[in-house]
């Protein structure tokens, strides 16, 4: 076996920073909806990784990131309601001709939203992590460790229930 | 109404562009997902409050400064397996406030089988305990282990043990883990398992095993077919005397002040876990050293 990068030298834990801080911020947002939280847990997790870098192999490292981000979570924000913020795109002009303009309003695009919000926690992750932050459902797999296929089943469930809600006959805001 | 969307997570190959010919013909006939594709069209345009890296890696640095990492040091890998022990009590503190975080301990001289969710069997020794996320079971198969116990794993999601002192994964196997205070060792008796510890790996299959000797992972061979704590018994070659009353204490329920300058000496031979008077006489007699089990189960020396 080779050597491995140490997980203690400063430029190698900075690497690991920058490779993987936003991504949890964001899984942790889309998680439990709390994006102070998020920023305070991720902070917290790299505190934790420093401390006992000597002890943690590097190719292990995002999912040590990542489980122990989970358990300092407190179990308060668990059952609470989420209610996800996005930054959105400017509204395109109304043009009657298009069959889906009811689908670019503003209002539909909060009901969007909601709807989004109201997903169970796993759909909803991975749905996000795939849309917003660009992973592929690999990385997803990996990052969450679980199987590729699990990642396809939970994004396949989200798809339906945003599926059920465009379509143009049940619309209503 | 949509049942076949789902089907072989159709909706979300379509969404990855993963269609063969044939699906994407299908769907481009009923149209059925081309509301939808406006939909996430306009999502993927959407975006989370921005990170600010540099802000957050200064704000760590500053933190930093305050803790200490624990060095790579062969003389201090005990100091570091303590430690290790008590930031993962803390944070198995916030696992257990997760309602389906389950902890199952066994107390000193018991030995419990615990089944898990998906069918994979732990059989654990006296004085150990292990704790996992029911909830979570199915999709990510990991586990905190203090102490030692048995493994017998069915395939599925990968399947982790997490001890004070290294990680262990597992391929569908059945392998014994050791966390003990001064050494740590796994044992494979089917299948494959890899053992990680600070920036090493090894992959071990039946037949091997692994120790950390000097603050590192070294493999060997072993020859058991099962682990020889299950049929009550312990072996030990040239063990120092310490490791082995620490055993003792953990099989009977029995307080053994061993002097110190008997810590060091080497132990060879097998102990047994049912007959305490036996296993005492086994161990001191064949080292010269006086002692007497008193009323109360305590065991004193010259």
């Amino acid at each position: 076996m080779g050597q491995e990068p140490s997980v203690c030298e400063e430029s190698v834990y900075n690497n690991i920073y920058r490779t993987h801080a936003e991504g949890l911020r964001n899984y942790l947002y889309y998680k439990f909806g709390d994006m102070q939280r998020a920023e305070d847990i991720v902070h917290d997790s790299f505190v934790k990784l420093w401390s006992i870098c000597s002890t943690v192999v590097y190719k292990k490292v995002a999912s040590f990131l990542y489980s122990i981000s989970r358990n300092l979570m407190i179990d308060t924000l668990r059952n609470k309601k989420v209610a996800l913020k996005f930054e959105k795109g400017l509204v395109k002009e109304q043009d009657n001709e298009d069959p889906y303009f009811k689908l670019r309003t503003k209002e539909f695009q909060l009901k969007l939203e909601s709807v989004i919000s109201d997903l169970p926690e796993k759909q909803r992750e991975a749905f996000l992590m795939n849309r917003i932050d660009k992973l592929t459902y690999k990385e997803i797999a990996i990052r969450l460790e679980v199987s590729e296929t699990a990642i396809e089943k939970r994004i396949s469930k989200a798809l339906i229930k945003l599926n059920s809600i465009t379509e143009i006959k049940d619309f209503s805001i | 109404m949509s049942k076949h969307l789902e089907d072989k997570n159709l909706i979300a190959r379509w969404m990855d562009d993963r269609l063969s010919n044939e699906e994407k013909e299908q769907l481009k006939e009923s149209g059925e997902l081309d509301a939808l594709k406006t939909v996430i069209d306009d999502i993927d345009t959407w975006k989370v409050k921005p990170f600010d890296l540099e802000a957050g890696l200064a704000k760590l640095k500053e933190e930093n400064k305050t803790v200490v990492p624990l060095k790579k040091s062969n003389k201090n890998w005990l100091r570091i397996a303590a430690s290790v022990a008590i930031l993962l009590s803390c944070s198995l503190l916030w696992y257990f406030t997760s309602t389906s975080s389950t902890t199952i301990a066994t107390k000193i001289a018991e030995s419990k089988t615990v089944e898990l969710p998906t069918g994979s069997l732990v059989e654990l020794d006296a004085a150990s305990s292990i704790t996992y996320d029911k909830d979570d079971w199915e999709d990510s198969r990991m586990l905190t282990l203090t102490g030692q116990a048995f493994f017998n794993v069915t395939s599925g999601a990968p399947f982790v043990v997490q001890t004070p002192t290294a990680q262990v994964s597992v391929l569908g196997t059945q392998f014994n883990i050791s966390t003990q205070e001064e050494e740590f060792s796994v044992y494979c008796y089917e299948g494959k398992i890899e053992v990680s510890y600070k920036n090493n790996s090894e992959i071990i299959t039946k037949g091997q095993s692994v120790f950390i000797v000097n603050g590192k992972l070294k493999k060997d061979k072993h020859q058991y077919l099962s682990p020889e704590w299950m049929n009550g018994l312990s072996t030990y070659d040239r063990t120092p005397l310490k490791t082995v009353i620490a055993d003792v204490k953990r099989y009977y329920n029995v307080d053994v002040n061993l002097p110190q300058k008997y810590d060091t000496l080497q132990f060879t031979g097998t102990i047994a876990h049912k007959d305490l008077q036996q296993t005492l006489n086994t161990i001191f007699t064949t080292m010269e050293i006086k002692y007497e089990l008193q009323e109360g189960n305590t065991v004193i020396f010259e």
